[in-house]
């Protein structure tokens, strides 16, 4: 059986490609102005990334996830990102029961159970520090690119200066005043990867940490605020190989779920959320 | 004699010059990308220029705003809150609350004969200050002194309603992507604006009347949804920019007869 799982974010669309043995294509890009485009874009270079060149009819079940979830037109099924991070955590890392996804625009602690299920979460989606968002902005008015960000940050000049960890808007303003002061770049790096931390602690102390602890999402991906964090929590983090397709594993690994339990109960008169064949014709439909 | 009260903002300085007790020059200068000393220094040069008189009268002078660690050459610095107070007393001495909404900073205060009664203020959130309309009037492409006359012929019900001015941004531009007008954005941003505004006024006690100062009372657009969220008009003086610096050279003149 082959699924797949679709999570479109508000700065990267992810897609895996699920099948017997496990991860068959994983891809991620950016996202684009129109989500539905998007989605198509992003399945299409996954199904080119495949090794046995599957195509979309081969898949027997798609479920999106993310901010742009309901605007994919070849899913079937929908499902919140918060339920996606945490089964494909868990599919990661089994022992994993605290988890933070931390996105583009929203930042999310979650607890779960040993079977991956949610039981807790605790999220800021109302303000942009303490998210991806808040990275990005201190990354573009210091010029540099995200994948620099973290290295950088671990090597400071003077130690970390303060800036704003309560409004992105003014930690721009603060940046530009620290540089015009003679500030070094890093310092001011590292000040904002404190920042962040500052703010991701009362959300993970709101569902509370337990071992053991994992990261998901392309904040995972910089270095200089995932040491300082796993420093504050006096615990490593469990990081996939790319934890940005963590939520779309879980999509996919929900998307397994729900097609065993269709052929389990193969009737025709399942409605919209049975039938694989009827699927399939509405791929090739939109496709 | 004359004392002076300087303002040190992040977008412009206010400076007010008192000699006896009467206002003898005002003058707002911008910040452009030099120090709060040299701008307060260049406020000075203007104001006693406007004034015609000599810098060598000059006998006290008291700095506030968000610059004022950062100028040297003045006796005294005094909180912004005092000096709003003070400020109010003079311009408008039957009203008892005021809310200056600068460029990052707002702030309420009840007040009653230049006395601070209850103070509260944001500095810490852009979606509550006059940084937000900035960004606003960038994106929108609308020049800042034009927003507020163009939201009021706003036909159509906009919300803007994220709390954060960056999260706010990209609303904005997903509502120009929906062909929303500019005008009915823009009453939703003042509308949103002011609903972050009203809770200060709240803390402090919010009495009949109301005066708005800053930068930001200069903008019928805020001033409007204000009104609207009050049911009552609001009191902008006829310099609202200059209240703050007006209150600090009534604290300069206050030290000077004093230590007479």
């Amino acid at each position: 059986m082959i699924t797949a799982g679709v999570d479109i974010g508000s700065l990267s669309a992810n897609a895996v490609i699920l099948g017997d043995d496990g991860i068959m294509a994983w891809h991620n890009t950016l996202t684009g102005p129109d989500s539905a485009e998007t989605s198509w874009r992003v399945i299409n270079e996954t199904l080119d990334r495949s090794q046995n060149g599957l195509k979309l009819e081969d898949i027997d079940y798609i479920v999106a996830t993310g901010y742009g979830r309901i605007v994919v037109p070849f899913s079937q099924a929908t499902i919140t990102e918060i339920s996606c991070h945490a089964r494909g955590n868990h599919w990661f890392f089994p022992e994993v029961r605290t988890i933070l996804d931390m996105g583009g625009q929203d930042c999310k602690a979650i607890r779960c159970d040993a079977r991956g299920k949610v039981t807790n979460f605790a999220m800021n989606d109302k303000c942009a520090a303490g998210t991806g968002r808040y990275l990005e902005r201190v990354a573009s008015t210091l010029s540099i690119t995200l994948e620099e960000f973290g290295p950088l940050s671990l090597h400071t000049v003077e130690g970390p200066v303060a800036i704003s960890d309560f409004c992105t808007v003014f930690a721009q303003r603060d940046i530009i005043l620290l540089m015009r002061q003679g500030a070094h770049r890093n310092d001011i790096l590292a000040g904002a990867c404190e920042a962040i931390v500052k703010r991701i602690l009362p959300l993970l102390q709101r569902v509370g940490v337990e071992q053991a602890f994992a990261i998901s999402g392309g904040v995972a991906k910089n270095t200089g605020v995932v040491e300082r964090l796993e420093a504050k929590l006096g615990m490593k983090a469990r990081i996939a190989f790319d934890p940005q397709i963590v939520g779309a594993l879980g999509a996919a690994l929900f998307a397994r779920d729900r097609a065993l339990k269709a052929q389990a109960s193969s009737a025709p008169s399942h409605g919209d959320g049975g039938s694989p064949n009827t699927d399939h014709a509405q791929y090739r439909r939109a496709g | 004699m004359i004392v002076a009260g300087i303002d040190s903002g992040l977008y412009s300085t206010k400076v007010v010059l008192l000699e006896q007790g009467r206002i003898l020059a005002e003058a707002v200068v911008p910040a452009g990308m030099e120090t709060a000393d040299r701008a307060a220094e260049r406020g000075l040069e203007v104001a006693f220029q406007k004034a015609g008189s000599s810098r060598a009268d000059l006998r006290y002078t008291v700095v506030t705003g968000r610059g004022k660690s950062f100028i040297s050459f003045v006796d005294e610095a005094a909180p912004d809150f005092m000096c709003l107070a003070q400020g109010m007393y003079r311009i408008l001495p039957s009203v008892h609350s005021a809310l200056d909404v600068g460029a990052e900073k707002s702030l309420a205060v009840r007040c009653s004969r230049g006395r601070v009664l209850n103070m509260a203020s944001n500095d810490k959130c852009a979606s509550g200050t006059g940084t937000y309309l900035q960004m606003v009037s960038n994106i929108l492409g609308v020049p800042l002194e034009g927003m507020g006359q163009l939201s009021l012929s706003s036909t159509e019900k906009v919300e803007v309603d994220n709390t954060c001015a960056v999260f706010a941004e990209s609303e904005i531009i997903s509502l120009v992507h929906s062909k929303k007008k500019p005008q009915d954005i823009l009453r939703g941003v003042y509308q949103g604006l002011a609903l972050r505004l009203h809770p200060l006024l709240v803390q402090v006690g919010l009495e009949r009347e109301v005066a708005l100062v800053g930068g930001v009372a200069l903008d019928i657009g805020v001033r409007r949804a204000m009104a609207q969220l009050l049911g009552y008009e609001v009191l902008v003086p006829n310099n609202p920019l200059t209240v703050g610096a007006l209150g600090a050279a009534m604290i300069a003149e206050a030290k000077v007869e004093r230590t007479a």
